[in-house]
């Protein structure tokens, strides 16, 4: 079994499946209405020479993306004006089952994080697991067990490897 | 025209300090330095308009300091002589929103920085801050329907305009001094304090400033011309009921219905009876002090005891709240200026202590007479100093002393709580516990 | 008086007959105190239930499980995860629930004990002295009079309500035990209402303290007191105090100044027991806030380090030990295992430690003052402080990355130790800044590479420069400071009141929290501090070399930053939101606790941050603040508190209040909008406090002011015109005027229409006419 990022961090029995990008790409590709939460931790993040915003815009043409007000700005300057909402306040809504969407659609099918701080996504992480029905999904770099699905622990360059595969399956399909 | 700096009030509070400044206009240094409002008719503006007479800031010598005037000219159906010194006041706060622009004081003795980075960033004209005094003036005051500004750096003609602005300022002034309720048929209201205290609002007159000393006559007609619906109101006066107390039939029914039904009715210049109501803005209180007859007052600045042995802080828990408590007054320092001040309780006859550091403000409105016969903390600190002191300077209320000394008090009957006869209580085998019994003193 | 009972067989007068009837009474007190009596004096755990639901309504609990186990009985280990329930039958809400609740109580414990201590210390040591908030502070314990209801005029008028507090800890931690409570609101009320008692336990230890200690009593001129590493002259003995509890250090204090010793020896402490010695002496030093505790115990300055209560780190015996320094153990709460010397001579204590005992454990304060100043004084002359080879350590390192895993910041020391092992320290002594002192490195390297000191030595250069200026806690706010604010509030002059307050488990740098306290004060907010927070606050210097306290005055007011002083001082927090209701609207404050945070919840627009909370009294604290009104932002570390208070701004419904003047329900902007909140960054903090201190009650000016900085501060951080704009604007008046065409253009868009300002309550029974209908 994988052990989490921070080893004292396990919540109990139910821990996530540890996902390959090809795997992931095949989970996300099946569910309906999806989101992707991307954090903070995102700031000056680079794939390869690309400056990660970059994938996720490319990502928004798949699914809804939703960033932490604090990188909105980075979005902005590419000429995208994603939702910004802090990732607290965007959960809160997540868990409320009647809640309508950011598009009036209503609530999401499932959610994947990306770019925040290790305890504060696996809290996110929890609160969805307990009170909600949506799958969720960790996209960083550390394994998450109170996600449904998570990558494993990575290298910083494996990590990027595995992010843009799954991007570039995703868009491929 | 983009302004190339921000304008909000964000940056009030911004100080430029000399090694920012770009160039400084007027201030300390400068022998000429004004500003004005004038009301104009609509015919002879030109909306929008913003005039440079003397070099602008691009041909400025960097780090130096020269004479500055701003002048203001206005014009709208509702804009009246009597709101030129609101309209001025103004000037000042807009012009501290423009970033890297600071203005100090007002009238002849204005002191304004533009700070290098802002005119790096392009801010090389007074256009600018005409161009910012023009919107930000419309947009708050949106009667005033037509805008010029012009600026003056010509030192030349600083001095003609200050001496001619100086002219006007008295002329202000005086007429400001000489208004009065009789004067007027309109005083006006605020509730901007019912946000905290629900029940308390303000009536304003010429003779009477906000408790809080923040809005007087002018402001408060200025502010309902703007917005007649908004926190300052205009009170038809009504009929005058009781001259001495300042009781007014129009002042009574606003009272009524802004006090949510908590008041009836005010006195506008007595302690007594029916005083003004108070939030907790107040920045002084007058209090009565029933062992010698007169009034005290004290400050919100005044660390000590006052004459009865305790603070302001004590003395001011008394009122506030929108309630009605007689004997206790909030009020605003500058009424002490008014003819008016506490007329029904015998004005400054009344009065018989208040802070030193007060007193030194008012001194000009004591009557020549009263002066040394009112103390201060160094005259008296209890009440048996008091009265030897106003006893020693023969203040007019010692007068009072003797009318009540000869007035014979009746004696009083005391009705015995539960008359006989009506009704008995039967206590069979009871047992009684109480947890706790509190003894009050009755006063 | 107490215990009285009278006995009448037979009586009989115009009015009564009556035969054998018996009075007893329980307590007779003699009262001047006119103020009417409110409905809840002392109020039961469940008399105040109608608020917290009415809070709860509003701002529904969202948890945030840490663990999907409970494992509180032998039933247990219990797994709640995917809705299975425990086999008492508790689901994984009401679990959290609990967890909240236990948490609550811990952190009022916390406090509880400490009061209790302080309070019959104080009475035994000095009598029972009046209490004495200095001059303008009219109401003396607003948290007493208001919770309790009634007037403290001596210390041991102080006893009753915290008896009261006591027994509310006893009910409420006993509904934590399995088979007691099973909702997930119903333990919220009771974290709510234990936390409330905490508030009124900070204020019981502080007022005694401030009383009978001399400390600064609400004075905005406090002295300015030093801080830092570089603040201790190690030339000196230097005692070192940790914890909350003043009392052994003004015992050191006290003998210093009795034997002509004070400028001979250095007393320097940490945490709130630091603030709270420069509060009784200006000439003692703060070292820093609780993360520095391991650094600087492992620096080996220290000769002597007295333990007391609260945040003492649990290892401080072996530590002080790698140091030769003597721990001397002075509170029932943390003995560490040291034999009781309390009735020994203070002779043989010194010889005994002088001789290699690692510590004692001494319950007599005085006796602590004397032990501690003479082992200092003799440890120092033999004690060596020994140098740390950082590069050769650093060589140890073999890369493993164990470390990193367990760093909270995710602190990349193994390239640190790599750059150092060539001599290179910088990455080391960055990595010194963002890191919380906790030690967890330490514990798992492979290699037992002493990480944090290694850290501190790399800093070494930086550190002992750190001197910094803090002012000391003033204690209360004035009554009259509260009457200067009410004008310019009301006239859109101050926008708000931030209260920086908490421990210092930073996500980020420790400076982040002078960055954010000055960016209030720069725009005129009114900025109060307290407790590590405060601390934090002195440890940065702008371009000119002054701190924020040397920056700006120490006045409750527009653009001052007042530190109230320490833990319990954040009570006087609370206490100055209270009397805003006092002061301005004369609402009476006894046993009328409902009215007050009803008052407080819609007008004052006070927002409290705890950037680095950690401990269980920072959860009690912030809950305690809750249930008055206040909202509380925390770091992205406060998640793991598993519980925060959230609004819904996008249903309507759910911000009604009643109009007072007419009993009608009308629509308010969302606002606050939290309770509680975890922001993930800086910058979400910044803005998230700037639109929560707006209030319903707003008047036009004033809501304009606060939406200026909320946009412009949305506008600098996040690039753009918040969307939510539209909701807090109810007439054109509110739209700041620099703002207009912008805003109408918005306005236009979203088909906006205006509302009024009512007089704003949750609480029916305020309105002055009842909705006819
Ligand atoms: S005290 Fe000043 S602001 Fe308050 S209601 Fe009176 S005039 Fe208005
Ligand atoms: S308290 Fe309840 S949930 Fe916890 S271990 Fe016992 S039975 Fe299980
Ligand atoms: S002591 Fe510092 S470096 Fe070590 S784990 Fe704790 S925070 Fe990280
Ligand atoms: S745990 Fe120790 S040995 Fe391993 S990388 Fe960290 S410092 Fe080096």
């Amino acid at each position: 079994m994988t052990i989490p990022w921070f080893s004292a961090n396990i919540p109990g029995p139910k821990q996530a499946r540890v996902v390959t990008p090809e795997i992931a790409a095949k989970i996300l590709s099946k569910v309906g209405r999806k989101m992707m939460l991307c954090g903070s931790g995102i700031k000056g993040q680079k794939i390869g020479k690309e400056p990660i915003q970059k994938y996720i815009l490319d990502l928004s043409k798949e699914m809804s993306v939703v960033v932490a007000p604090s990188v909105l700005k980075d979005f902005l300057e590419m000429g995208a004006e994603p939702v910004a909402k802090g990732v607290v306040e965007v959960t809160n809504l997540l868990r409320d089952a009647e809640w309508r969407g950011f598009d009036g659609k209503g609530n999401y099918d499932m959610v994947a994080y990306l770019g925040f701080p290790y305890y504060l996504e696996s809290q996110m992480l929890s609160v969805l697991k307990h009170f909600s029905d949506i799958k969720t999904m960790s996209l960083g770099r550390f394994y998450q067990p109170n996600a449904d699905y998570s990558f494993d622990n990575l290298k910083e360059k494996e990590w990027e490897k595995n992010f843009e595969n799954l991007i570039s399956l995703l868009r491929r399909k | 025209m983009k302004i190339p700096v921000d304008v909000s009030v964000v940056h009030e509070g911004e100080r430029i300090r000399k090694e920012d400044m770009y160039v400084e206009l007027g201030g300390p240094k400068v022998s000429s330095k004004g500003e004005l409002v004038r009301v104009r008719k609509p015919g002879e503006i030109r909306d929008g308009n913003v005039e440079v007479e003397g070099p602008d800031f691009d041909k400025l010598k960097e780090g130096g300091r020269y004479p500055f005037a701003i002048f203001v000219e206005v014009a709208g159906k509702n804009v009246e002589e009597d709101l030129e010194a609101v309209i001025e006041r103004r000037i000042h706060d807009y012009c501290n929103y423009v970033e890297g622009f600071m203005h100090l004081n007002q009238r002849y003795d204005i002191w304004c920085r533009l700070s290098k980075k802002s005119y790096e960033r392009g801010f090389n004209t007074l256009k600018y801050l005409g161009q910012a005094l023009i919107t930000l003036f419309k947009a708050e005051l949106p009667i005033i329907e037509k805008i010029q500004v012009t600026f003056i750096t010509d030192e030349k003609k600083v001095e003609a305009f200050v001496n001619d602005a100086r002219k006007i300022y008295e002329a202000r002034d005086a007429r400001a001094r000489a208004l009065s309720e009789e004067e007027v048929d309109t005083f006006y209201g605020c509730v901007l304090c019912q946000s905290f205290a629900p029940t308390h609002f303000c009536v304003i007159t010429p003779d009477r400033i906000s408790l809080c000393g923040s809005i007087n006559w002018f402001d408060g007609r200025a502010a309902a011309r703007v917005d007649p619906k908004g926190p300052n109101f205009a009170i038809p006066k009504g009929e005058l009921i009781d001259e001495v107390n300042g009781e007014y039939s129009g002042v009574n029914k606003v009272v009524k219905e802004r006090s949510q039904g908590e008041t009836e009715r005010f006195y506008l210049h007595s302690i007594f009876n029916f005083p003004h109501t108070s939030c907790g803005c107040f920045e002084s209180i007058a209090f009565y002090i029933p062992e010698v007859d007169g009034v005290g007052v004290v400050h919100r600045d005044y660390i000590g005891e006052t004459v009865l042995g305790v603070p302001f802080s004590t003395l001011a828990t008394q009122t506030g709240g929108g309630k009605q408590v007689e004997g206790f007054l909030g009020m605003a320092i500058e009424y002490m200026r008014s003819p008016k001040f506490l007329q029904a309780d015998g004005g400054w006859n009344r009065m018989v202590w208040l802070p030193k550091s007060v007193k030194e403000r008012v001194i000009d409105d004591i009557p020549a007479e009263l002066r040394d016969k009112i103390a201060t903390e160094e005259d008296a600190t209890d009440i048996a100093a008091l009265k030897g002191f106003l006893k020693e300077r023969g203040h007019p209320v010692v007068e009072r002393w003797r009318e009540v000394e000869a007035v014979e008090v009746p004696e009083l009957e005391v009705m015995p709580v539960g008359a006989p006869g009506g009704i008995k209580i039967i206590l069979q085998n009871a047992k009684i516990h109480a947890e706790k019994v509190i003894i009050k003193k009755i006063k | 008086m107490k215990g009285t009972k009278f006995k009448i067989d037979e009586f009989e007068s115009d009015l009564i007959k009556a035969t054998g009837l018996e009075i007893t009474v329980g307590r007779i007190v003699e009262e001047e105190w006119e103020e009417i009596l409110g409905p809840t004096p002392m109020p039961s755990v469940t008399d105040l239930r109608k608020w917290d639901f009415a809070l709860l309504n509003r701002y529904k609990p969202m948890y945030a499980p840490l663990c999907d186990l409970c494992c509180l009985c032998t039933y247990g280990k219990c797994d709640l995860s995917d809705g299975k329930k425990g086999a008492c039958g508790i689901d994984i809400g009401a679990q959290q629930g609990r967890i909240v609740l236990l948490a609550c109580c811990i952190g009022a414990a916390a406090h509880g004990g400490h009061a209790r201590h302080i309070v019959e210390h104080l009475i035994e040591e000095h009598g029972d002295m009046p209490i004495d908030m200095g001059k303008n502070v009219e109401v003396e314990a607003p948290l007493v009079r208001l919770i309790a209801g009634i007037m403290p005029k001596k210390l041991s008028d102080l006893l009753e309500p915290l008896e009261y507090a006591e027994g509310e800890l006893m009910h409420s931690l006993s509904a934590t035990h399995t088979g007691q409570e099973g909702y997930f609101t119903d333990f919220e009320s009771k974290a709510l209402h234990v936390s409330m008692t905490d508030q009124l336990l900070m204020e019981i230890a502080d007022v005694a303290q401030i009383s009978a200690l001399g400390f600064p009593k609400g004075d905005p001129g406090a002295p300015l007191v030093d801080i830092g590493f570089g603040s201790i002259d190690t030339k000196k003995p230097v005692i070192l105090c940790i914890g909350h509890n003043v009392v052994p250090g003004a015992e050191v204090i006290n003998y210093l100044r009795d034997h002509d010793l004070y400028d001979k020896v250095e007393v320097a402490g940490i945490c709130c027991t630091a603030h709270d010695l420069t509060r009784y002496d200006k000439g003692a030093k703060i070292v820093g806030p609780l993360s520095k505790q391991l650094q600087f115990v492992r620096t080996g300055i220290a000769d002597v380090i007295i333990v007391d209560e609260q945040c003492v780190r649990a290892d401080v015996l072996q530590e002080a030990r790698k140091t030769g320094a003597a721990v001397i153990a002075t509170n029932d709460k943390i003995c560490l295992g040291l034999p009781d010397r309390t009735k020994d001579s203070p002779k043989d204590v010194i010889d005994n430690l002088l001789g290699g005992a690692p510590g004692a454990l001494i319950l007599d304060a005085e006796k602590v003052g004397e032990v501690a100043v003479r082992t200092a004084i003799k440890l120092s002359e033999t004690r060596k402080r020994r140098a740390l080879n950082v590069v050769k350590e650093a060589k140890k390192c073999i890369q493993c990355g164990l470390c990193i895993r367990e760093c909270h910041n995710n602190l990349d020391i193994p390239r640190g130790m790599e750059k150092a092992a060539k001599g290179d320290l910088s990455l080391l002594s960055e990595i010194y800044e963002l890191c919380i002192g906790c030690g967890r490195c330490e514990n798992v390297c492979s290699k037992e590479i002493p990480i944090v000191s290694l850290l501190g030595g790399a800093a070494k250069e930086i550190t002992r420069k750190e001197r910094y200026k803090v002012r000391s806690g003033r204690g209360p706010i004035q009554d009259t400071e509260i009457r200067n604010v009410g004008s310019p509030i009301v006239l859109g002059e101050i926008p708000g009141v931030v209260a920086f307050v908490g421990c210092p488990n930073y996500a980020g740098s420790s400076k982040e929290i002078a960055e954010m306290a000055e960016i209030f004060l720069s725009r005129r907010y009114i900025v109060t501090t307290s407790g590590c927070a405060a601390m934090d606050i002195a440890m940065y210097k702008d371009e000119e070399g002054k701190t924020l306290y040397e920056k700006y005055p120490g006045n409750f007011d527009a653009g001052c930053l007042s530190n109230v002083g320490s833990c319990v001082s954040n009570a006087h927090i609370a206490g100055a939101a209270i009397k805003i209701a006092s002061i301005f609207a004369h609402r009476n404050l006894r046993g009328n606790y409902e009215e007050i945070a009803d008052y407080i919840l819609n007008r004052v627009g006070a927002v409290g941050v705890a950037w680095g909370a950690m401990s269980q009294k920072a959860a009690s604290i912030a809950t305690g603040f809750n249930r008055l009104g206040v909202p509380v932002i925390l770091g992205p570390r406060g998640a793991k508190y598993r519980r925060t208070y959230l609004g819904r701004p996008d249903k309507s419904e759910d911000w009604m209040v009643y109009n007072a003047r007419t009993g009608e329900k009308v629509q308010i902007s969302p606002s606050p909008e939290y309770l509680l909140y975890v922001a993930e960054s800086k910058e979400e903090a910044i803005v998230s406090i700037a639109k929560n201190c707006i209030r319903p009650n707003d008047t036009t000016k004033g809501r304009q002011i606060k939406l200026t900085h909320y946009i412009d501060l949305h506008k600098r951080y996040f690039g753009k015109m918040p969307e939510d704009i539209a909701m807090y604007i109810r007439t054109e008046a509110d739209i700041p005027i620099t703002l207009k065409a912008e805003i109408m253009k918005i306005l236009k868009a979203e088909k906006w229409e205006p509302r009024i300002t009512p007089d704003p309550t949750l609480l029916e029974r305020l309105c002055r006419k009842k909705e006819v209908k």
